[in-house]
């Protein structure tokens, strides 16, 4: 096998050296325009990675958990916290308040904001101090559950409606309900 | 899939048959996720718009209904966890965003179209293997299976 090898790389390479001595090529070396500079951009990547709120809560509505990670979102029914028109807490709100305190206190919040909204039936002026009472009334219930917390309250009235109260011109009832609430956050 | 159902949805006035194909919800750690097939059996087409929306922001923490970054989704699908008595709404991040099919006003089944849908929910305890289904238009699917 070693000799038909070695004749095989000597046939291969005689016609090239045939070529180069029967010829002698006329090269033209064409030097590119270099044109302007060619940028080759290198960007860092920002790929956000968002927490997720897990939302779960009684088949009734009566109040929904919005949980993460470092913050806890409860939406409170205020038609099952309140009486029309009242600022009084309901049995069922002192017993859902006591559940969500806890929950509060064990996940280690300590900041607490609630915010009082109404529906946009009524006068502005008069929805805005029903919020403010029914927040400030969900306030100091919990302040005797978490000593320890920061919290704070106001009422916003009919400004930040989370449904419309009307589709197609027609009343929505269902959008009106879920505009009539109480927001407790709990962070950090 | 797990169950299946017609429907006659509306669109402009017509009324257009629709298949939903629900698969068994895969819990995956904290959460499950569900796969929804839509199929439209007519001659017509439907636009999905706000029609398996929920209505409301469901922000995180309110927020103006204008402004929702969720309208036209699939968040009026939820979950029961009858053992538990609990309803399982749909996942958000904390933009306020739904985990879940999103845009679907720009999205027109037409004929013999097919969408598939996706929404993520809370996990229930490892006990529950099933929960039921709530899907505007098309009713409760219920004991669908929650598998591994």
């Amino acid at each position: 096998m070693r000799p038909a090898c070695a004749l095989a790389a000597a046939v291969l390479l005689l016609p090239v050296g045939a070529a180069e001595a029967a010829t002698t090529p006329s090269v033209t070396v064409v030097e590119p325009d270099s044109g302007p500079a060619v940028e080759l951009p290198v960007l860092d990547l920002d790929a956000p990675r968002l927490d997720l709120f897990l939302v779960t809560g009684p088949v009734d509505g009566a109040v929904t958990d919005a949980v993460a990670p470092e913050a806890q979102v409860f939406t409170a029914s205020a038609d099952v916290f309140f009486a029309f028109d009242s600022a009084d807490l309901s049995p069922r709100a002192r017993e859902e308040l006591a559940r969500i305190a806890q929950q509060i206190d064990e996940a280690g919040l300590a900041s607490v904001r609630i915010v009082g909204h109404t529906d946009a039936v009524g006068d502005d002026a008069y929805n805005l101090e029903l919020s403010r009472r029914r927040a400030e009334a969900v306030r100091a219930l919990l302040a005797q559950a978490l000593p320890g917390a920061s919290l704070a309250a106001e009422g916003v009235g009919e400004a930040q409606p989370v449904a419309p109260e009307t589709v197609d011109g027609q009343d929505n009832p269902e959008g009106r309900a879920a505009n009539r609430r109480v927001e407790i956050r709990a962070e950090s | 899939m797990a169950a299946s159902r017609e429907a006659s949805v509306d669109f402009a006035g017509v009324a257009v048959p629709v298949r939903a194909d629900l698969a068994p919800l895969r819990r995956n750690g904290d959460v499950v996720v569900l796969n929804l097939t839509l199929t439209n059996l007519g001659e017509d087409r439907w636009q999905i718009s706000a029609d398996l929306d929920d209505g409301t922001t469901n922000g995180i923490e309110g927020g103006v209904v204008d402004q929702d970054p969720a309208r036209y989704s699939v968040d009026g699908i939820s979950l029961v966890d009858g053992v538990n008595g609990k309803r399982h709404l749909v996942a958000r991040d904390e933009r306020g965003y739904c985990v879940c099919s999103t845009e679907l006003s720009g999205v027109f089944l037409e004929a013999e179209g097919v969408v598939v849908l996706s929404a993520t929910f809370a996990a229930p305890p490892d006990d529950v293997t099933a929960m039921d289904v709530e899907v505007p238009l098309f009713g409760t699917f219920t004991g669908v299976p929650v598998e591994s």
